[in-house]
């Protein structure tokens, strides 16, 4: 994913739109013929909710390579808001919703510029931190946030002015919705001037700004808008869930997991992280059902251990393995490509960039 | 006044061990670049390794030091072997998506051993008991034995490894290649052992610094998270790679938390610290002592 690959992205943005509205007619589709009980409703719901989260995280890291390992502050941030003011102040949920994603990229915006000057592994860590801090904090002030005890949607019934259905079917199309948004964002920000100058910070800061990338200000307009998607995500958790308590709003398990998608996915690639999550979620919810029977802990082995196998056969993720590949040569079908694209003995990353000049190059 | 000795003490007390775990990170960060994200756990392992001993063979931390730095010695050696290298390997991996990958696949390492430690022993706290529990009173300040005695260790193991650091020739080694893996490689110092020698090492000194901490500490499968920030903040505040500075930083990060905790709120030592590590990171990333060049 580090290297910068400008006719990967102009190949994938060409097909992705009919792939992608594909996939999502399946998904929507589901409930008719898959979503027969209400934990397969379930699990399908929180998977599309971390895609979401995850699609967010990958604009400022996968792209932007900055990576965070702090999403769960903003996960948080709009899960607390929504319904802090539901509960304190009465205020409509999905007003809440809005404020919560609006606080978000004003966090986002202020963490930003105290961490972004930070380079690579120094920004992971800060945001780590953050997170944690977050977490204490929320914890520590109970009065206004609920404190370890954590808090509880307001029981409303079949209420949709207010974000509460009674039909959870609901609660899995909302987040299918999001999701979708989600990755139409990122389809927009791949494509963009935005898109391309965060994958040229990622590919070589330095080099970047000597070609008159304003760093700064670019990786500040990715984050913000990271920031929103997890920030709608946690709102959308949390009406789906119905409660929150720091630890799951800005533990370091949700800041890790949101990251750990998207990684065992393919960081920086538009579909890692719809993979990771259809993969990860899923399994998760399966193990923690499944494996009930065994003493706490085992489903978790389970899943530290299918992880470190993905990311021990290659550690850029899913997307960068053998199979990917071929099914993006499947995709792409063109024919105009030189016999000397894919030299054996280059690094295939490699190889392709070096063709953005070559003959084949014009597009 | 007594309470600020007191508190002062306590936290240098506490911050030898801190610095014992950290010059663990620092040197295996130092010479391999690897982000360990496992680093706690590997304190919580040797804890729940002092636990385990004492409780099934009555086995005192002091001596169990011996078989868990033994033990710790070969996990980094495993993990080295089977988790890091593997990102070394991939064909046509660029230095970041290597990185990146040690970083996951040590956060992996890190679910598995949490909750392995959760399988085995369950959630609640776990504790050395009985083992060092006088306390000493000199002119009104309280020092527990434990926690003396915990920083002897953590200062002897931390100067057996500055003595092998300066004066053996993988000691010699290992300086090089921190100072200059390219060059070090050209003499003939294979980075692959010096790599897997020196994983290996700070792991052990943080099993070490794991199993002298559970004679005052209590451990539960989750703590190597706090652990681990505490050691990433003692890093950074010592300069990466500054094995010294780690050992003076971890003391620094003890006092800090000490304080919080006594001043601000107990609760809240943690959020404390992790604000001053913000801020080191914002304002002074090659570390607060030293200057910019890392050395061992």
């Amino acid at each position: 994913m580090s290297t910068f690959n400008a006719r990967r992205a102009v190949d994938l943005a060409r097909t992705t739109p009919i792939f992608g509205t594909a996939v999502l007619i399946v998904v929507a589709s589901l409930p008719l013929w898959f979503i027969q009980t209400r934990f397969i409703l379930s699990v399908a719901t929180l998977t599309l909710i971390f895609m979401a989260a995850s699609l967010g995280w990958n604009i400022i890291s996968g792209f932007g390579g900055q990576i965070s390992f702090g999403h769960s502050i903003f996960f948080g941030v709009g899960a607390y808001t929504t319904v802090l003011l539901q509960t304190n102040y009465g205020v409509n949920a999905w007003l809440g919703v809005v404020v919560g994603a609006l606080l978000a990229v004003a966090v986002g915006l202020f963490l930003g510029w105290v961490t972004l000057g930070l380079r690579g592994i120094y920004f992971a860590l800060a945001t780590f931190a953050s997170t944690l801090v977050f977490a204490i904090l929320t914890g520590h002030f109970d009065e206004f946030t609920g404190g370890e005890v954590g808090l509880t949607v307001p029981l409303l019934g079949d209420d949709p002015a207010n974000f509460s259905f009674a039909n959870r079917l609901w609660y899995y199309y909302i987040a299918l919705i999001l999701a979708a948004l989600a990755f139409l964002v990122c389809h927009l920000v791949l494509r963009s001037r935005l898109g391309l100058q965060l994958r040229a910070i990622q590919a070589d800061q330095d080099a970047a700004r000597a070609c008159g990338v304003m760093a700064f200000r670019v990786k500040l307009t990715g984050l913000a808008l990271s920031a929103v998607i997890a920030a709608l995500a946690g709102a959308v958790y949390i009406q789906y869930v119905g409660f929150i308590d720091p630890h799951s709003a800005f533990g370091a398990a949700v800041a890790t997991q949101i990251a750990v998608i998207a990684f065992v996915g393919g960081a920086g690639r538009l579909w890692g992280p719809v993979l990771g999550a259809v993969l990860l979620v899923p399994l998760q919810q399966l193990l923690n059902s499944g494996l009930a029977a065994y003493p706490s802990g085992f489903n978790l082995v389970v899943y530290g251990v299918v992880i470190l196998v993905i990311l021990l056969m290659d550690p850029r993720g899913i997307m960068s393995m053998p199979w990917a590949r071929w099914w993006w040569r499947m995709r792409r079908r063109r024919p105009e490509h030189g016999p000397g694209r894919d030299l054996p003995s280059a690094p295939s990353d490699r190889a392709e960039a070096s063709a953005v000049s070559g003959p084949g190059g014009q597009s | 006044m007594t309470t600020l000795v007191q508190t002062l003490l306590s936290g240098i007390l506490v911050g030898g061990l801190y610095g014992l775990f950290s010059s663990g990170l620092t040197l295996i960060f130092g010479i391999t670049r690897v982000i360990n994200f496992a680093h706690g756990d590997f304190v919580t392992l040797g804890m729940y390794g002092a636990v385990l001993l004492y409780a099934t063979l009555g086995l005192s931390p002091l001596i169990g030091i011996f078989p868990v730095a033994v033990g710790s010695v070969l996990l980094g050696l495993v993990v080295y072997q089977v988790i890091v290298r593997r990102t070394f390997q991939i064909k046509g991996i660029s230095a970041v998506d290597a990185m990146h990958g040690q970083l996951v696949l040590t956060l992996g390492v890190s679910i598995l051993i949490a909750n392995g430690l959760l399988m085995a022993f369950g959630p609640s706290p776990r504790s050395v008991t009985g083992v060092l529990s006088d306390v000493y009173q000199v002119g009104g300040i309280y020092i527990s034995q434990s926690r003396l005695v915990s920083f002897v260790i953590a200062l002897v193991a931390f100067l057996l490894l500055y003595v092998a650091l300066m004066r053996t020739l993988y000691g010699k080694a290992i300086r090089a290649t921190v100072d200059d893996r390219d060059m070090a490689a050209m003499v003939g110092i294979d980075p692959n052992k010096v790599y897997a020698v020196s994983f290996s090492i700070g792991i052990m000194l943080t099993g070490i610094a794991g199993c002298v901490l559970a004679t005052y500490y209590p451990v539960t499968p989750t703590t190597g998270a706090s652990f681990l920030v505490i050691a990433f903040v003692t890093v950074v505040m010592g300069g990466l790679g500054n094995v010294v500075g780690a050992f003076l930083a971890g003391l620094l990060v003890g006092v800090i938390q000490q304080m919080t905790a006594v001043y601000v709120d107990v609760s809240l030592q943690f959020a404390g610290l992790f604000i001053a590590f913000v801020l080191v990171l914002v304002f002074r990333p090659q570390g607060i002592l030293g200057g910019g060049r890392a050395h061992a």
